[in-house]
């Protein structure tokens, strides 16, 4: 699903832009984009991310534990919805009907969910894994470029792409229900990755605009390895996080 | 009259609930194979020993012979065959400390391991050297001397955890001195080692160390202090969760039930004992002729009567077994062992280790097989002998050891990752 996003994404761009350029630079219309603008944006934020926990430690090097590994690799999903809101700054310069820009973002995001899993463990592995993970995106930026085309009027559309950052933070609580050995670690930090989204933007007046925008957003992948308490101390875990949301957001902004 | 009959009555209802009660509670024990003493303060911030506790505390007496109404032992049948009348079984595998164990300990305990120098600085006499690393060799045995003499069966003995190189290293840190006092709150030790790592923290030791069958009391508030050596104590002290004996060490008093199995709480810091010295592992039906390495806290490891019992004494030998029952008349038969030894009381309860793999990053091996009981004990017509340099032990089987990690829900120390 992650991968079909952006391609769906440059397939809406191509139907939306696809006729214009293949009509080619028409006469400018009367409203003109060109100038820097400031604004602000508020939507969802859709938690498209995934996890993997998997075994570490003396579990890679003790030859009594090596093939079971799989049995105790747990994969699972991070999925919700979350308020976002923040603000947008950047500049557009318009040539015919085509629309060039650049432009950054900085949000909150209140993404905050868990997985919880508590399943028995295959033969020969004996008892119960249970494990939880929890991921918060408290905010996100981008950095991007965007290019634009008026089919008519006062109506832009625009794809989008660059830089996204976000800070996220995560949890990860692993227990095996035979020897108690109870694995808990977390993680937080800025993460760079990148964005790639479509939009449309319809002025008011020649001041004000409204906009209504879709962005993919990868935040790329963290792992972080956590150890039992004593006496498994070297037998660990590491969480592999791969942070991905869809934001759907409107905004005003106002062209200066 | 009327008055008089119905005084019998009332007498005889509670005589019939007395005596129901009585018999009920006669079945109801006869049913238990196992004794479990709770620790009251089992959730309880432990409570340090203070050094005039250890310093000043004795070490428990060797059990004596228990005549029977025969005279004798309750004897149970000399086996067929000392080797192979049934398969050797290890119940629960040995474990390696934590790598950090020293290092935490240290940071835990900063004082113990300052004086830990000082503690072994403290020289004994010159007297004392024969006992630090002499190798006891046996003396040529003259024609007359018979199978008790202690010349039939050598060993070699030598101090233990006094030596730094040894006192903070595993397998020797799992031995400890097990701490109690007596029903008059004197204070007392015997020899105890860690066989499971968490969650079970079981130490086991002999079942006079927790019943003294000869006054048919129990002693009480027992506390582990793993490697510790003259007062020095590098991984804190392990107050006890519950006490298992077996009913019938209570009922009968033979070497072959002289075992007890002690589950630890955590030390003040919240470590449990495994963390810091790992663990021996236990295997049962060992055949009786073995080459096992004892060890304990005896009091004849120095002439200065301030260090007896201050830390480990090892014997090196091999054990044995009487399978003709005239040689040694009224020993407790099936399931007690032997072995040459010169270990004197405060060696109770420490360890019979076979396969000793000292300083091997691998934990395999060092499997505890038997306890020290006491000395062997022969009894004919009612005159109890005690030939000298022969120590005698309950063999692990099923039927002493085994009874009691069944009755603990196994002694087996589970093994991280839902491995089996």
């Amino acid at each position: 699903m992650k991968n079909s996003v952006p391609t769906t994404v440059l397939l809406v761009l191509a139907i939306a832009c696809g006729p214009a350029w293949a009509a080619g630079p028409v006469a400018a219309t009367t409203y003109n984009w060109t100038g820097f603008y400031v604004g602000l944006n508020t939507g969802l934020a859709i938690n498209d991310s995934g996890y993997t926990l998997r075994p570490t430690g003396n579990f890679l090097t003790d030859l009594h534990y090596i093939s079971d590994n799989p049995l105790r690799t747990d994969s699972g999903n991070l999925n919700g919805a979350a308020f976002t809101i923040g603000g947008q700054f950047g500049y557009n310069y318009q040539v015919g009907r085509y629309v060039f820009g650049l432009e950054t973002d900085f949000d909150y995001n209140g993404t905050d969910n868990s997985s919880y899993v508590n399943r028995p463990l295959a033969s020969p592995l004996v008892g119960n894994i249970v494990h939880a993970v929890n991921q918060q995106v408290d905010c996100f930026g981008t950095l991007r470029a965007r290019f634009g085309f008026t089919p008519a009027g006062r109506f832009l559309i625009y794809g989008t792409g660059g830089l996204a950052y976000g800070n996220v933070s995560s949890s990860s609580n692993v227990l095996f229900t035979s020897a108690s050995d109870n694995y808990i670690g977390s993680s937080s930090g800025l993460h760079a990755g990148w964005t790639l989204g479509a939009g449309g933007e319809y002025a008011l007046t020649n001041k004000w605009s409204v906009k209504f925008e879709y962005l993919y957003i990868d935040l790329g992948s963290q792992s972080y390895t956590y150890a039992a308490r004593p006496p498994f101390t070297n037998f660990s875990y590491t969480t592999d996080l791969d942070t991905t949301q869809h934001v759907i957001r409107v905004g005003f902004n106002y062209k200066f | 009259m009327q008055k008089r009959f119905c005084n019998v009555v009332r007498v005889a209802i509670a005589l019939t609930i007395f005596l129901t009660i009585l018999i009920g509670t006669r079945a109801a024990s006869q049913g238990q194979q196992t004794v479990v003493i709770v620790n009251p303060e089992a959730n309880g911030q432990p409570q340090s020993l203070s050094p005039e506790n250890i310093r000043n505390a004795t070490p428990v007496p060797f059990p004596t012979l228990q005549p029977s109404e025969t005279g004798l032992q309750q004897v149970l049948p000399v086996p067929e065959s000392t080797s192979d009348n049934q398969s050797p079984v290890v119940i629960s595998e040995s474990g390696l400390p934590d790598p950090d164990a020293n290092r935490a300990a240290a940071t835990a305990f900063p004082h113990q391991w300052t004086n830990q120098g000082q503690a072994n600085a403290e020289r004994v006499s010159e007297a004392d050297g024969i006992f630090a690393n002499a190798a006891v060799q046996a003396e040529e045995c003259a024609p007359s001397w018979g199978p008790l003499d202690w010349c039939q069966h050598p060993r070699t003995s030598y101090w233990g955890n006094y030596w730094k190189s040894l006192q903070t290293q595993y397998p020797w840190k799992a031995v400890g001195k097990l701490m109690f006092r007596d029903d008059e709150d004197d204070w007392h030790f015997c020899t105890a080692q860690v066989i499971t790592g968490p969650p079970k923290n079981l130490i086991a030791t002999a079942g006079h160390c927790v019943y003294y069958f000869d006054k048919k009391v129990y002693y009480k508030d027992w506390t582990f202090i793993p490697a510790a050596m003259n007062g020095n104590e590098p991984y804190g002290e392990f107050k006890f969760k519950t006490v298992r004996v077996l009913t019938r060490w209570i009922d009968g008093g033979n070497s072959r039930d002289d075992v007890a199995l002690i589950s630890l709480q955590n030390n003040s810091k919240g470590e449990p004992v495994g963390f810091y010295t790992g663990w021996l592992g236990v295997q049962l039906n060992l055949p009786y002729t073995q080459n096992l390495t004892l060890m304990g806290y005896s009091t004849n490891n120095s002439t200065n009567d301030d260090l007896k019992g201050k830390w480990t004494t090892v014997n090196h030998g091999q054990s044995f077994f009487f399978e003709d029952d005239t040689i040694c008349p009224g020993f407790s038969g099936e399931d007690a062992v032997f072995i040459g030894s010169d270990f004197a009381p405060g060696s109770s309860g420490g360890a019979w280790i076979s396969q000793l793999q000292p300083f091997q990053p691998s934990a395999a091996g060092n499997y505890v097989v038997s306890v020290v009981s006491g000395p062997l004990q022969c009894s004919q017509g009612g005159v109890v002998t005690s030939p000298s340099g022969i120590i005698e032990g309950a063999r692990f089987s099923d039927a002493n050891i085994g009874i009691l990690c069944k009755a603990e829900g196994g002694c087996v120390t589970p093994l991280p990752g839902g491995q089996n």
